[in-house]
């Protein structure tokens, strides 16, 4: 079958998937079932051609009649785009594997028939903002990917916080489009149409002023949907609220389509800018990770946890993508792919992991009912298949060797060495180190973030009578985190292959003159050092049966007994546990000038303090952003608000005056 | 076939040697503090008892409390590959600084999990601390490190060595004592020592490293102990070849490679008496005065880049 037609079929299945969820509704059987059988399979086509269009490096294209007066649909995969349906396809394909088993949790509350609808629209707009050529039907298809995702944020709506969190999500994705919608008419007033090509055609000759005001626009814009400090308040609040295969799609998926913005507006339709392009994303990339970070160490919430730890991968992908235009305007075109392919592959891991991550929490949701991480505990017993795929999972985050998070963090370390290795001056050469012992720092903490998350979440003795009686989750939902961990594991053992395809994409992108050969990025790293993740894997790997004989050699036979744990003669329980809390305490204290934690502890009923029957402990950390930024811009907004009230009679002939007296201001000076 | 002999039976080395260096600094120690202390060889003998003891798992245990000491000790083998010791390392061509700082991260969250397993206070306290301080010593490690590979023009650590050796004298500038005084710090918060922790103590209060090992018995525990001392002599190690690379045998014959044992042999008791010269005239730091340590460790690193900034200015 030709691409086209593929895609074609791909779109088909989804529309039809979300056509039926509408119609099947809350009643009707198999109102689960179709839906997601029509996402899979539309899945299954995109990223065929994802997969045939990366390896054998053909453009799809695809153009539907519309008859409106925008410029015409058109649908494009190009090496860019494949990338980025390859990475949406894939995580839609498990996930939709995933819901199978998630969405029956569900079904006593919900219209599933209307999940589904919304499901299938919500990947079905994710491939056409990335596949699409054309700047207006590209607002268009975001808004409707905005939309959806925003009716699934609002699923569980009978929750006070679930419908706090969609008003905010609302709020902030409109506001973030206003500024995408600026960057496309920029663009259509220089380029008389909003078709992708003829932005491309003029990019050359445009205004590095108004170029520079594109970059802005668009720069804010994408950042709201990334979800980059300052502009993530959204996120942490959304992205928990969705139901968890929602939360993976959104967290892993969704706020790629930003990146995927960003590098269309930078590497394709805007000339290679001037260095402060570069260096502002770098800026807001590495404080995003660093204050991201910062704000996971103190969730209990599980689920908002992983979306403060979706922010610092935001993060830290701003930065590569930052050093990619900053080598580019720099002319040192290689050093720009290096970067480039870091982008590439840390936007792959964070999609996979952090969609393992969060249907791993939505398991646990699913059959503890709860995300707070101090009501869990042991259910490494209980559920041993989650446990083990979300450890994977955990040390993809934490960037370990030998699993594909490292691969990107590697990456991206070399590239930030490139800022000293070049001569590009005093600043840059102290830059490279400072901006990597800045994501090392990033690195520790993850490391203590996510060792709590994963400590007190499954290990050691359950914290609550849901979490003693926890069962596994259904097979389609062990195999999705399944598939989710392997492919981690699989991109840290063969790093090369991927980068070779990688740097295919870049190359493309970047566009260097004296560049050829694909594997440049080996005649980079040949100088600057090198790694071999398998044989790392397989040292790893091998050694343990080693040191088992060893020290069965050294101490005889291994006599193994189980006991309760010595707790001072009295039976171990789980209120003698180290909490979630406790365990952060340390870094709290630590970044408190960050945190600026709240405590309030108070004795209980009791009138001697020395005899007291028991402490009440209040501790909560504020955002900082929110305090003072969005409280005083709001304050203003508010007083502003009240200066205007007088004009709201609530009087159908004013509202009709107005309307009058505008048309006559427009007629007189908009001639 | 020689080089890879010899690179191999460096590791073998270093892991057989590491208790004795655990045991040389406590004898030391012990002669300054006016005691005859135990014998050098105390730690063999523990590690042996522990071996042949039954192992103890808590009920609320699962398997990563099973497989976590073989897993760290792993980990820690395949650092030692990555690092050269008196010759070429095995690994060396993979032997990249953040391969070398990760992995020890790998085996520090796998010690970190074990030490929650057991669910007793005492393990989460141990966790928590290590986590959070290694969450701020990492920074340094790393800036250190990266101080070097930009002047030695790659990440590989044989490379920054050779590189660092071949510069002769010359070495020693303003700059590298910078880069050696932020490794020391930090190294002395890797390895667990005073001022950051107490390796001698049980005492629930200070204690970080070994809080996490209060639950493990037998096999366990002696390759927990032997982990420690592996990990300890891997960072001593890093310190002296970067220290003072000179009289690596980075190349050559058995001669060489003899001298070269030589030579670091006497480096790695110069460094275990500074240590235990530090932790005797030192008392135990509060858990949060540690980051300002560390802070310290992360301003001298930081020093160490702009001071190669001045003097390749000046060499221009």
């Amino acid at each position: 079958m030709e691409s086209a037609q593929m895609m074609l079929m791909g779109i088909s299945f989804l529309g039809i998937g979300a056509v039926s969820g509408l119609l099947l509704g809350r009643k009707s059987r198999l109102n689960k079932e179709l839906p997601l059988i029509m996402a899979g399979v539309g899945n299954g086509f995109f990223l065929t051609i994802a997969l045939k269009s990366l390896l054998l490096g053909v453009q799809v294209e695809l153009l539907l009649p519309t008859g409106l007066p925008f410029g015409p649909f058109i649908l494009v995969i190009d090496k860019l785009a494949a990338f980025f349906v390859l990475l949406t396809s894939l995580m839609g394909l498990l996930v939709s594997l995933y819901s199978w088993g998630y969405l029956e949790g569900l079904r006593e509350k919900h219209n599933l028939g209307y999940v589904g609808f919304l499901y299938n629209l919500f990947l079905l707009s994710m491939f056409l903002v990335i596949t699409i050529a054309n700047g207006f039907w590209f607002l268009v298809v975001w808004e409707v990917m905005s939309v959806a995702s925003l009716m699934l944020v609002l699923v569980e709506h009978q929750l006070k916080e679930v419908r706090q969190a969609g008003f905010i999500y609302g709020v902030m994705t409109h506001f973030g489009t206003a500024f995408i919608i600026v960057a496309f008419m920029i663009l259509f007033i220089q380029a008389g149409t909003f078709d992708f090509s003829s932005f491309r055609a003029i990019s050359q000759n445009l205004d590095l002023k108004v170029a520079g005001m594109v970059f802005v626009a668009s720069t804010i814009g994408f950042s709201t949907k990334a979800g980059v400090i300052p502009l993530h308040v959204w996120l942490p609040r959304a992205h928990p609220a969705a139901p968890s295969n929602i939360s993976a799609l959104m967290s892993g998926v969704m706020v790629k389509t930003a990146i995927y913005g960003m590098l269309r507006f930078y590497f394709d339709l805007l000339p290679t800018g001037p260095s402060w392009w570069g260096i502002s994303l770098i800026f807001i990339g590495i404080v995003s990770a660093l204050l991201g970070v910062i704000y996971t160490i103190v969730q209990r919430d599980i689920k908002k946890l992983l979306a403060y730890s979706t922010v610092e991968n935001m993060g830290i992908l701003f930065t590569a993508i930052g050093l990619a235009l900053f080598f580019s305007a720099q002319g040192l075109d290689s050093w720009a792919v290096f970067a480039m392919v870091a982008v590439f592959y840390h936007a792959l891991n964070h999609a996979v992991f952090k969609g393992l991550l969060f249907m791993g929490a939505g398991s646990v949701l699913h059959v503890t009912h709860t995300k707070d991480m101090e009501k869990l505990g042991g259910l490494i017993h209980k559920m041993p298949y989650t446990s083990l795929f979300m450890l994977v999972g955990v040390l993809a985050v934490m960037a370990l060797p030998p699993l594909n998070g490292f691969i990107g963090e590697w990456l991206l370390f070399q590239a930030l060495l490139g800022l000293s290795w070049n001569s590009l001056g005093a600043v840059s050469y102290v830059a490279g180190p400072i901006l990597i012992t800045i994501l090392a720092l990033t690195g520790g903490l993850v490391l203590a973030s996510f060792v709590r998350m994963y400590g007190i979440t499954f290990l050691a003795l359950p914290r609550s009578p849901e979490a003693r009686d926890a069962v596994e989750v259904p097979g389609t939902m062990t195999s999705s985190m399944g598939f989710c961990a392997a492919i981690c594991i699989l991109l840290g053992i063969f790093p090369v292959v991927v980068v070779r395809i990688l740097s295919g994409i870049s190359l493309a992108l970047i566009g260097g003159q004296n560049m050829t050969s694909g594997n440049l990025l080996e005649q980079l790293t040949m100088t600057t050092g090198q790694i071999y993740p398998l044989v790392i894997w397989a040292s790893l790997i091998l050694l343990v049966p080693v040191i088992v004989i060893v020290t069965r050699l050294l101490g005889g036979k291994t006599i193994r007994r189980r006991a309760e744990t010595w707790s001072c003669g009295v039976s171990a329980n789980h209120s003698m546990e180290y909490t979630g809390t406790a365990f952060a305490e340390p870094l709290r204290i630590i970044f408190a000038r960050v945190l600026q934690p709240q405590r309030e502890v108070s004795p209980n009923g009791s009138r001697v303090p020395y005899f007291s029957n028991g402490l009440r402990y209040r501790e909560k950390v504020v955002s900082v952003v929110e305090i003072y930024l969005y409280r005083p811009v709001m304050s203003i907004f508010y007083q502003t608000c009240k200066y205007v009230r007088w004009m709201q009679t609530g009087n159908l002939h004013t509202y009709l005056t107005y309307m009058f007296i505008t048309l006559v201001l427009v007629l007189l000076f908009a001639r | 076939m020689n080089t890879v002999l010899t690179a191999v039976l460096q590791v073998i080395l270093l892991l057989v040697l590491a208790p004795l260096v655990t045991g040389v600094i406590k004898k030391i120690k012990a002669h300054l503090q006016c005691r005859m202390g135990a014998g050098i060889f105390q730690v063999y003998y523990d590690i042996g008892k522990h071996m042949k003891k039954e192992t103890v798992i808590a009920n609320s245990a699962s398997w990563i409390y099973i497989v976590s000491p073989y897993l760290v000790f792993s980990t820690l083998i395949t650092a030692t590959m990555l690092l050269p010791v008196i010759t070429k390392a095995p690994l060396s061509f993979t032997g990249n600084i953040f391969v070398l700082i990760y992995l020890l991260a790998l085996g520090r969250v796998m010690m970190t999990l074990a030490a929650l397993e057991s669910g007793s206070a005492f393990g989460g306290m141990g966790s928590s601390r290590e986590v959070s301080l290694a969450a701020l010593a990492e920074p340094s490690l790393i800036l250190a490190l990266v101080a070097l590979a930009i002047s030695g023009g790659s990440t590989n650590l044989s490379t920054i060595m050779a590189n660092l050796a071949l510069q002769g004298i010359g070495l020693l500038n303003p700059s590298h004592f910078l880069a050696i005084a932020a490794l020391l710090i930090v190294i002395i918060a890797e390895v667990g020592r005073i001022p950051v922790d107490n390796p001698d103590t049980h005492l629930e209060l200070t204690m970080i490293h070994e809080g996490m090992l209060l639950e493990y018995s037998g096999k366990g525990l002696a390759l927990m102990i032997w982990d420690a001392s592996i990990k300890q002599l891997l960072m001593l190690t890093l310190f002296v070849n970067l220290f003072l690379p000179w009289g690596m045998a980075l190349a050559g014959g058995w001669l060489r490679v003899l001298i070269a044992l030589l030579l670091y042999l006497l480096k790695i008791l110069i460094l275990s008496a500074v240590l235990a010269l530090i932790e005797s005239s030192y008392a135990k730091m509060r858990l949060f005065k540690v980051p300002g340590l560390l802070a310290t460790s992360l301003a001298l690193a930081f020093l160490t880049i702009l001071s190669q900034l001045i003097l390749r200015g000046a060499g221009k």
